[in-house]
């Protein structure tokens, strides 16, 4: 050519364009730079050459939709400029992602069948910050997620854990040296225990209730840690004994608890009183298998041990909350521990609670 | 009837799934959000619906948290809690191990973790430990010193770096090394031994770790961030020997003696100092070859530059950042006169000493310094104070700069409107040695 035509050539023709076509059909040309910035695209205009016209456009993956491909377009245009600063590109991303969660999927879908991992990271990091810190039923609200599973789906790979060979070694382990480090305490503890057993058990409702781990209370309250291990085993015993209770009569009743909660009372500061079964207690709760392993004092028909750690269960399922913190229980002790919800004294802020669980 | 409502209800579930898109996502990209959370919050998904039950079990991603200076038994909770979750989590490559514990109780329990994480091939180990008064400090099992898989490796607080004869982590890139303890001075440097393509370095340092010297000296090392806590004036010695290092930022808050052998490669380098004093000056001969370089400091001791008269000038440096504290403004002097080729300067009164050193003085260099004719083309000036020197400093660039664009001086928000008006107008009758110069006031 020479130099007159060459200066005749339009600057339209200078600029590269790469052609996109979408799952439905539709055909659009993308400036190239911008195209090129998702790995996919590039990967075919090189490897593949195609892209460079309409009858060679390049055909995106069934996960992008053209609504979703401007959005993509929109962020590989704005990021594939190089002088931009980090502040800049944070600013971006932080308005960019602000969409709601239908669309957050799609495009995290899309982002990442184009391979374009900066994007999918900042939809998945969104994502999460979803997720994080919410109830089950809000993020099953959020995302219209179905409520599929029973109560004993729901618990089915906890349980499982503790039939595991391992766990079962390890729990042996763990309870040989609780129960050492019982031996010691047990005496000096004893009787100090037994009166403050009824305090103790509130403290705990009410600090579960107003939201703490419900262990935590108990820790700032006691004095040694070994106390503090024998008094929640107790007032989970109670509690046990509360919830089997209810669990025969009836287990939508409050005042049945309130009942029951008494009587139990009575008959544990009667069963407290016998001092081996502080060992056992502790162990039913911390260790369904060690039972079964035989490895501790049998004070209590095996046959009843079973049953109280059943009914213990079923009646624990029927609760529905904080499970990051229940399930951090259950696999820490083997299963469930909070009948705490149901346990003693009925006062009002109790019983509210207790309502908003019977569904 | 029946049929009619049956119909219905198909067409709401039908409906409703079109909704739940999260759940359309492949397995990859669920374990990739899942990822971003704890491994406890990640684990509660499992209750969601179908979909969820078994998804966190093959995040590789385990992020286990122990809430911090918790003393008592709950520990023993948190034990079997990461116990069990080791259990269900079924990946065979894990890609991140982060751990963050109380040690309550005696640490043997804590080698089964190090080793389950060993044998799934784990990239990224991250121990934080609390120690306790019974049991102050972790050290870690041998089997972590030649995990075949291991890229990155952070250890911080209650770990004490005890490493066995032979340390073998070929593919450990970075490394961070924050305020633990070591056995003697030898193991961090048989630690270094057996890192044979470590890129990044991140030791956080303070006296009372055990250590009287850091030697670091690392053939294949980029990036290193070196700090020192202060800690009042015991001596300690640090050695770098690192010809391929490219970026140091280096904080000395101890009384560090340096021995820079090798950093030759040297591009950008970022010192803070408290004390800027007499055996600073190898520290200051080592970044010759840099071309950004940035010093900061609070507080200056009359250095003995006869001492520092480089045979070698700081040809490449092209970008200077002095934070000035109570005084060393002469260090400004220096740096003209040695930088032949230096483009952009940034002045700047330390904030820590800000309202101190008015009564500081300055002395402009012996001959105009040939970056000012050739090079210099930005100048900025921040926490400008309306001094003498800082005029004089401002005036002598302004006269003698040929090829400066930009001189942009910002005060700090203390002076009053009127004083910031009279400021203005002296500094726009400064004469100018570029016509080119754009004065910028703040």
């Amino acid at each position: 050519m020479s130099e007159v035509d060459m200066a005749v050539i339009k600057p339209e023709m200078m600029k590269s364009y790469i052609w996109l076509q979408t799952a439905d059909g539709s055909i659009q040309q993308v400036e190239q730079e911008v195209a090129m910035f998702c790995p996919m695209i590039c990967h075919e205009v090189i490897q593949k050459g195609m892209g460079s016209s309409k009858n060679y456009a390049i055909s995106l993956p069934q996960r992008v939709n053209p609504a979703m491909l401007s959005l993509i377009l929109d962020y590989c245009r704005f990021h594939q400029v190089p002088g931009r600063s980090n502040k800049e590109r944070k600013s971006f991303d932080e308005k960019f992602i602000r969409m709601d969660t239908k669309r957050l999927c799609e495009l995290t879908s899309a982002a990442d069948s184009l391979q374009l991992k900066p994007l999918v990271d900042l939809t998945s990091r969104a994502l999460a910050r979803i997720i994080e810190g919410k109830s089950p039923e809000e993020i099953r609200e959020i995302f219209h997620l179905p409520d599929d599973l029973t109560e004993e789906e729901k618990l089915e790979p906890l349980k499982n854990t503790t039939d595991d060979p391992r766990i079962r070694l390890l729990n042996r382990l763990y309870a040989k040296k609780r129960k050492e480090l019982k031996e010691r305490q047990k005496l000096k503890n004893i009787e100090v225990e037994e009166e403050r057993v009824d305090d103790r058990s509130v403290d705990d409702l009410l600090s579960f209730i107003n939201g703490d781990n419900g262990d935590s209370k108990g820790i700032k309250n006691s004095k040694s840690k070994k106390k503090n291990r024998r008094r929640k085993d107790q007032q989970k015993n109670t509690s046990a004994n509360e919830a089997i209770k209810n669990h025969n009569k009836e287990p939508n009743g409050l005042n049945q608890v309130c009942c029951s909660a008494e009587v139990g009372q009575t008959v544990w500061a009667g069963v407290g009183a016998t001092s081996n079964l502080h060992d056992v207690e502790d162990d039913i709760f911390d260790n369904k298998n060690e039972l079964d392993d035989g490895d501790i004092d049998d004070e209590i028909d095996p046959a009843l041990k079973e049953k109280i750690d059943r009914e213990v269960e079923d009646f624990a399922r029927r609760l529905n909350s904080d499970w990051p913190e229940r399930m951090q229980e259950i696999l820490s002790f083997g299963h469930e521990r909070k009948p705490v919800h149901f346990s003693l004294n009925g006062n009002g802020s109790l019983r509210r609670y207790a309502n908003s669980e019977q569904r | 009837m029946a049929n009619s409502v049956n119909q219905e209800i198909n067409v709401n579930s039908k409906h409703k799934k079109s909704y739940d898109r999260i759940s359309q996502l492949p397995d990859v990209l669920i374990h990739h959000i899942l990822s971003f959370l704890s491994t406890k919050e990640a684990m509660a998904t499992s209750i969601l619906s179908k979909r969820w039950l078994w998804v966190w079990t093959s995040v590789p991603i385990l992020d286990l948290q122990d809430t911090p200076f918790c003393r008592t038994d709950p520990n023993l909770h948190f034990r079997q809690f990461v116990d069990h979750v080791l259990i269900l989590n079924k990946t065979a490559s894990l890609d991140k191990f982060c751990l963050k514990f109380n040690l309550v109780d005696h640490p043997s329990y804590v080698k089964t973790w190090f080793r389950d994480a060993v044998s799934r091939d784990v990239k990224e180990l991250d121990i934080s430990v609390h120690g306790t008064e019974s049991f102050p400090f972790l050290k870690l099992p041998f089997a972590l010193f030649t995990a075949k898989t291991l890229h990155v490796l952070k250890l911080s607080h209650g770990v004490e770096l005890h490493v066995p004869g032979t340390v073998s982590l070929p593919c450990l890139k970075v490394l961070n090394l924050v305020w633990i303890k070591y056995t003697n001075d030898e193991s961090v440097s048989r630690l270094f031994a057996g890192c044979y393509v470590l890129q990044e370095l991140v030791l956080h340092k303070h006296a009372g770790d055990n250590t009287t010297c850091s030697n670091i000296s690392i053939p294949t090392l980029k990036t290193l961030f070196v700090r020192f806590a202060p800690t009042g004036r015991r001596r300690h010695k640090l050695k770098i020997n690192a010809p391929v290092l490219k970026q140091l930022n280096l904080e000395d808050n101890l009384t560090l003696e340096f021995d820079l052998e090798d950093v030759s490669s040297l591009v950008e380098a970022n010192v803070t100092v408290s004390w800027l004093e007499n055996r600073h000056i190898p520290l200051l001969k080592a970044l010759s070859n840099a071309k950004f370089v940035s010093f900061h400091w609070d507080w200056y001791a009359e250095m003995k530059w006869r001492n520092f008269r480089p045979y070698r000038l700081f040809l490449n440096l092209v970008q200077m950042e002095l934070h000035v504290g109570y005084g060393g403004w002469n260090l400004l002097s220096l740096f003209l006169e040695i930088s032949d080729h230096l483009e952009v300067l940034v002045l700047a009164k330390n904030d820590n000493c800000r309202g101190l050193g008015f009564e500081c003085s300055w002395k402009p260099p012996k001959y105009v310094p040939k970056c000012l004719l050739s090079s210099l083309s930005m100048v900025y000036f921040k926490g400008f104070e309306d001094l003498t020197y800082q005029l004089s400093m401002v005036k002598y660039i302004l006269k003698n700069a040929r090829v400066l664009k930009m001189m942009d001086i910002s005060s700090n928000g203390d002076l009053p409107l009127d004083s910031k008006i009279d400021l203005l107008k002296k500094l726009l009758m400064f004469p100018r040695g570029s016509k080119a110069c754009q004065l910028k006031f703040n």
